[in-house]
């Protein structure tokens, strides 16, 4: 990726928008995803089928997994 | 989660004619903006024979793994809107979701068909995502909103 250069923090923290049709967007969504699996152990869920009551009860869910694994 | 899992399932669900819309995080990517996510997140319609399809998707990946057996369509369409199943071997996190809340289910979802690295995905489209995004109370969420808003132009 070219290097680009920003006046303010501001203006650098906007989002970014990559076109998925490029090889750039390939590159750049691999190496996103690899950094995050370093910060992220695979352990952190437990392997299974969960279900739920509604989407903020597996959310909650969720969070108790990472904060249980941020706790090891 | 590995990323190239993801793509080999979002490609499988293709193949084997699940009708499903990607939201969520990895949907965001999908329309350009790309962030971290643990989880890949589809609504599933509820249907008994595309539940089936689902799971055999599941199988594909992971054929040993007996817990996919317990995915029912009946769950899905009562009691259990929201279900997760985590992979055995860590690469896979999906939340399989057929009703988040009151505000949406599967026939409310506007979708379409999309480019995403080299395969092609069926994902909720930006508007539809924000709508989404901005009913939620995550601070994750209403970041990932704002993204949508500013990039799309979009209206409260």
């Amino acid at each position: 990726m070219p290097i680009r250069k920003f006046r303010t923090l501001a203006e650098a923290s906007r989002p970014i928008r990559l076109d998925p049709e490029t090889e750039d967007f390939s590159r750049v969504l691999h190496s996103v995803f690899r950094l995050a699996a370093l910060f992220a152990p695979a352990q952190t869920f437990p392997p299974g089928v969960f279900k739920f009551r509604s989407l903020e009860e597996s959310q909650a869910q969720k969070t108790a997994w990472i904060r249980k694994t941020l706790q090891n | 989660m590995d990323i190239d899992k993801v793509l080999l399932f979002l490609q499988e669900l293709k193949n084997q004619g699940v009708h499903y819309v990607l939201v969520g995080a990895v949907g965001l990517t999908v329309h350009g903006i790309i962030r971290a996510t643990q989880d890949v997140d589809i609504f599933l319609k509820p249907e008994e024979d595309n539940v089936a399809r689902m799971k055999n998707v599941l199988k594909h990946f992971f054929p040993e793994d007996a817990s996919i057996d317990e995915i029912h369509a009946s769950d899905l369409a009562g009691e259990y809107p929201a279900i997760r199943y985590n992979s055995p071997d860590g690469s896979l996190q999906i939340d399989i979701l057929t009703r988040p809340g009151e505000a949406f289910s599967f026939d409310d979802i506007q979708s379409e068909d999309k480019p995403y690295a080299g395969i092609t995905v069926r994902v909720a489209t930006p508007e539809m995502l924000y709508r989404m995004k901005r009913a939620s109370v995550r601070l994750q969420d209403r970041a990932d909103a704002e993204a949508l808003k500013e990039l799309f132009g979009l209206k409260e």
